[in-house]
């Protein structure tokens, strides 16, 4: 039953990642312009061999279902062609990028999974009292951040007025894997910018989970519970937070897309060199061939997230089998 | 006999406040009332009364803002109002327990059966876990659970809620309580599986000799299970005495009320219906199946047949009853005559006309002569609109002019007995009772001539379904309506319906007078709906059922 | 008229409403606050606040930073209500069909708003307004097409249960047409959570919008608030004030903006709202 849920869940992921690459087949013949010099980016500024070389490339002599096949292969055997600017295959440009954002998003994922469920819980327990409206207040805040600026007032404080934290990189010159200190080096630099991500999604888990949590509390089987009389605590964990934890994981996985979205601007800000920093180099080169590569993988990172959140959303509600 | 007993739970002159601003200071005021180990005391009322807040109160689990005001409950030499939290967490599911009114929201969804019941256990001090496993077996074996080996494992979505009610049982008996308090523990449950859970509580109660305190608002329950009875009125004790003493011989106006709300009204011979004219409605072999996908991509199909080969002629000016419990396809069929649904097979006809047959045009013209009265009577007002548009719009898109519209409105209102000013107030400024008149009106204003009442009076508190029936029974008089009357309650459908059809998964089982139906029963099955009537042998005895 | 006491009764609500008259004001009274182009150099390059008579100083081109703020307070306002109001019509449009209908029809419309909703949005509206080049239209259309997916699950969710009470069924028997029963009944029934989320929407907006502008994005012939975040960025160690007081503009207005949406939605369902208040 289970097997069949996870494939069924695989097979829609797929589906998804097949609809992302079409779509942005469609985004490139809908642009303004000869495709060739859209993926190719401003107009005048490639010579034509490179644009001939785009063309056949993707076929764009061809008749437009061949195209979209060819587009979709050339996708899905993770061919991305050769980036104009750089010089170099895409794919390698991603690959080498991609665990720097996983490393900056995941830490900044788990910073506002934790503290955004602790603050929650804390805040609906002590409903109505000076603690819950603190950490209500707080979330406010926080929500109505611009991610970019406050990174920006990071570096002011932390980096050009206190000098505690570095502003730039994920590490120091010279640095690199395996030499000595690396890892505490990279920690270091990534204190400002995963904090910096985390804020806008810790105020948005720690809003769910308090409304979650104070939506459970209500609940018949909480006050079946504490007719049992079952000691406060046993009500928290098996009663109350069980339940009210599902909507959190739902949102997470929904929430996965802006972190991703997030992150561009958090690289752009730190200078960090992951997927969101190349997407931001893309732009200012109009490499729009490289961005929309981006794009996909991006999208490709988000639905692999949200696959995984079903399988766990399906290990903590039994009821998943039955409702799917 | 129970004079020489000491109470288990006393209450004394017992006040609880209800949050400022609500619409009165006291939920329960000055009540005092003792609780016998080895009796059954029920305590009767309606929605409002401060049952429920009284048993919240009795096991320390009053809402947010509301608190005991005054008085005492003690119980076990203590005054449970005193009493730590920690102390009352000892005395809550192991000497006093609780069983609750729905059974389908009260077991948590995410843990087994058996983590839920294990866990009350284990709260009150069994810490061996062979000796816990043993008893949770037993528990369920009593309560007549099937394969209790597995189904301890199962989550309760996987239970019907029939059983779900003997989990919430068997739970509440696992530490051997000295009192059971049980708040309208069958209202949300099928008549027959709530005369399965009502057999099981009176056993158990004489087995264990438990003191049981039993909460409802339905007498015919309160004939079958209890030793003595204590009705509530607003938050008061209007009544309270042996069983037989309140039935008997009730003292206050609204006991009579609430017993009278059982048997029902006095049934006067209705007009004969003219066998000669054409029927007004004739449904002829009409099926119809539910398909339900489950599953993503790989759909699995699952069928369910709601309607089965279903045959019925009403006659002009009848009213046939259509009585059923949940799942028998009683509310399908109400649904596919009035065109909410259509039939999969079989014809329908309206007046001698078949509406598979029927021009759209046609249809639009013929739309307002059948209505329906619905079940909820918050839910069937708009709460955007005001009773004046409720009542005029649809007659203005059928061709009224708004003049025409607003006279027939009046009309209706005076119908239903309610003032005009009623017009310009919104649904929600009205009563339960009064909305379902507006409902009626709003159905009648269109001048039907079927009329289709599905539930109508369930979702009403006993003593104003009187009220509504009768305004019902009278309405169809005056206006020679012909009526299908969708009920799950014999009872109610004896009571208006000249014949009664008895449905079961989705076919007709029985259909036949309603005399003959409640007195000389055909199929085993309306046997069976009869026997479970709440309160049936009382009330047959007394000679106030037919 | 009661309304309007209950919400002035609201503190918080009140407080998020009077920052937004503000800046819709200096929105509007722009040219009469700070005549003239905003992009012109107007002083000195670099002077920190308050100095040579420029209330919030000047930028390394000597651009006045307060009339920078005070005009692109237009482009984060006009970008915020319009893109919201686009994608309130779209996830209107879409959800009421599908929850109206449900069936087949849901079934299409919903696995294409999951999909705009497993897109990374802030990703696709880059790639949407690079490839389009980037003008206030293709900003407004990025920012739409990103955000209508939760009005349309908001709606749909809302006529899902609507639909199956007992006043919808009443006016199909009573023979209105699905048009009617759609806009006259249901639609009027879901618009307390729209427009709440809709003055959510608009925070969110304006928040897409600078972060747009921020990356370059940004429509040229505009002022915006976001672009001068950008453009102080490599300047933060010596001209703080660049980027700190546009983006403190952003800050306060999504911040305004939230604490009026919380408001409405605290005015509109008061029973979760003492519930809130425990």
């Amino acid at each position: 039953m289970l097997a069949k849920f996870i494939f069924m869940r695989f097979v829609k992921a797929l589906a998804v990642l097949l609809a992302v690459t079409v779509f942005s087949f469609i985004l490139v013949r809908a642009a303004p312009g000869d495709p060739a010099t859209v993926l190719a980016g401003e107009q005048g500024a490639v010579d034509a061999e490179f644009l001939d070389r785009v063309r056949a490339r993707y076929g764009l002599d061809r008749p437009l279902p061949e195209q979209l096949v060819l587009y979709v292969s050339r996708v899905a055997t993770l061919d991305f062609g050769v980036s104009y600017r750089f010089n170099r295959p895409v794919i390698d440009l991603i690959a080498e990028r991609l665990p720097a954002t996983l490393i900056l998003t995941m830490s900044a994922f788990l910073i506002a999974l934790v503290a955004g469920v602790a603050m929650g819980v804390f805040s609906a327990r002590h409903v109505g009292k000076w603690q819950d409206l603190a950490i209500t207040m707080m979330a406010l805040l926080f929500f109505a951040l611009p991610l970019f600026w406050i990174g920006l007032m990071g570096i002011l404080v932390f980096s050009v007025w206190l000098g505690w934290l570095p502003a730039f990189g994920m590490a120091q010159l010279g640095s690199s894997w395996g030499k000595p200190g690396y890892v505490l080096d990279v920690l270091h630099h990534l204190i400002l910018p995963a904090t910096t991500l985390a804020l806008v999604y810790l105020a948005t888990y720690a809003r769910m989970t308090r409304s979650s949590i104070l939506e459970v509390m209500n609940l018949d089987f909480v006050r079946s519970a504490r007719a049992k009389g079952l000691p406060q605590r046993r009500i928290w964990t098996h009663h109350i937070l069980k339940n009210a934890i599902l909507p959190i994981i739902t949102l997470a996985s929904l929430q996965a897309g802006h972190l991703v979205g997030g992150a561009v601007l958090t690289e752009t800000v730190f200078a960090w060199p992951g997927i969101g920093r190349l997407a931001f180099d893309a732009l200012l080169q109009r490499d729009y061939n490289l961005l929309l590569a981006v794009f996909i993988i991006a999208s490709a990172l988000v639905v692999l997230f949200n696959f995984i959140a079903d399988i766990l959303y399906s290990v903590v509600d039994p009821r998943i089998e039955s409702v799917s | 006999m129970n004079s020489v007993l000491k109470p288990v739970l006393e209450i004394r002159d017992l006040d609880i406040a209800l949050p400022e601003g609500a619409d009165r200071k006291l939920a329960v005021g000055n009540l005092s009332l003792d609780l016998y180990p080895n009796e059954t005391l029920c305590v009767v009322g309606e929605s409002g009364s401060g049952k429920s807040l009284l048993v919240t109160a009795i096991m320390g689990l009053l809402p947010y803002g509301t608190s005991i005001a005054r008085g005492s409950i003690r119980f076990d030499g203590r005054s449970l109002e005193r009493i730590t939290e920690s102390e009352y967490r000892r005395i809550r599911g192991s000497r006093i327990a609780m069983v609750f009114q729905e059974p389908m929201s009260a077991l948590n969804p995410v843990l087994t059966v058996f983590e839920q019941m294990d866990e009350v256990l284990r709260a009150h001090g069994v810490n061996d876990g062979a000796t816990r496993r043993q008893r949770i077996v037993e528990l369920l074996t009593a309560m007549g659970l099937p394969d209790p080996e597995v189904l301890q494992h199962a989550y309760p979505f996987r239970l019907s809620g029939g059983q779900r009610q003997r989990v919430m049982i068997a739970m509440a008996l696992a530490l051997e309580p000295d009192i059971l308090i049980a708040d309208e523990p069958t209202t949300a449950l099928d008549v027959t599986t709530q005369k399965q859970i009502l057999e099981l509580l009176a056993r158990i109660q004489k087995e264990k000799r438990l003191a049981v305190l039993f909460i409802t608002h339905d007498f015919g329950v309160v004939a079958d299970i209890a030793d003595r009875v204590a009705v509530m009125q607003h938050g008061e004790l209007v009544e309270s005495g042996p069983v037989e003493t309140v039935l008997n011989q009730p003292r206050h106006a609204y006991t009579r009320q609430l017993i009278d709300a059982v048997h029902g009204l006095s049934r006067e011979a209705l007009p004969p219906s003219d066998n000669a004219d054409r029927p007004i409605l004739e449904v002829i072999g009409v099926e119809k199946t539910y398909i339900t996908h489950v599953g993503m991509i790989a759909r699995r199909k699952r069928e369910v047949r709601a309607l089965d080969h279903i045959n019925l002629t009403l006659k002009r000016g009848e009213t046939i009853g259509l009585v059923g419990e949940s799942g028998s396809g009683k509310s399908t069929l109400g649904q596919v005559i009035v065109r909410l649904l259509k039939e999969d097979a079989g014809v329908i006809r309206f007046d001698g006309e078949d509406f598979s047959a029927m021009s759209p045009k046609r249809f639009a013209q013929i739309r307002p002569r059948i209505q329906m009265i619905f079940q909820d009577p918050t839910a069937s007002l708009n709460p955007r609109h005001k009773i004046r548009r409720i009542l005029t719009e649809t007659q203005i898109i059928h061709g009224a002019t708004p003049g025409e519209a607003l006279a027939r409105a009046r009309e209706m209102l005076d119908l239903v007995r309610l003032d005009h000013s009623a017009l310009d107030r919104y649904p929600h400024e009205f009563s339960g009772g009064q909305k379902q008149r507006i409902g009626i009106a709003r159905a009648l204003v269109l001048q039907p001539s079927l009329v289709i009442a599905d539930e109508a009076v369930s979702a009403l508190d006993v003593s104003i379904q009187a009220q509504v029936l009768e305004l019902l029974l009278e309405i169809r008089k005056r206006l020679k309506l012909s009526m299908l009357f969708i009920t799950h309650d014999l009872r109610i459908a004896a009571q208006v319906c000249d014949r009664i059809a008895v449905m079961r998964r989705g076919a007709i089982v029985e259909f036949d007078d309603s005399a003959a139906v409640m007195g000389n029963p055909q199929h085993d099955y309306t046997t069976m709906l009869l026997d479970s009537m709440p309160g049936k042998d009382w009330f047959l005895k007394e000679g106030r059922l037919s | 008229m009661s309304a309007l006491a209950t919400f002035s009764r609201n503190k918080a609500g009140m407080a998020g409403a009077i920052v937004l008259l503000l800046f819709t004001l200096i929105a509007v009274f722009a040219d009469f606050i700070s005549p003239g182009d905003p992009w012109r150099m107007a002083g000195m390059p670099n002077l920190p606040p308050f100095q040579g008579g420029f209330l919030f100083g000047t930028d390394q081109l000597g651009r006045d930073v307060a009339a920078g703020v005070v005009h692109g307070a237009r482009v984060s306002l006009v970008v915020g209500l319009v893109s919201t109001l686009f994608s309130i019509v779209v996830g209107v449009v879409v959800g009421s069909v599908a929850g109206y209908f449900s069936g087949f029809v849901d079934d299409v419309l919903m696995r294409v708003t999951e999909l705009f909703q497993t897109i990374p949005s802030f990703m696709l509206a880059i790639v949407l307004v690079a490839i389009f080049s980037p003008s206030l239209v293709s900003i407004i259309c990025a920012i739409a097409v990103v955000s209508w997916p939760p009005v349309a699950r908001l709606v749909r969710a809302e006529f899902l249960s609507l639909r199956t009470r007992d006043f919808v069924k009443a006016a199909r028997v009573g023979g209105h047409s699905h048009l009617n029963i759609i806009f006259r009944q249901i639609l009027p029934n879901t618009l307390s959570p729209v427009i709440v989320m809709a003055s959510l929407m608009v925070a969110t907006a304006i928040l897409l919008e600078s972060g747009l502008s921020f990356l370059g994005l940004g429509d040229g012939n505009y002022m915006s608030w976001g672009f001068m975040v950008g453009a102080g960025r490599t300047m933060i160690r010596n001209a703080w004030w660049l980027s700190t007081i546009p983006g403190l503009a952003i800050f306060l207005t999504v911040l305004a903006l939230n604490l009026f949406g919380q408001g409405l939605s605290d005015l509109m369902n008061p029973r979760l709202a003492r519930r809130r208040q425990g």
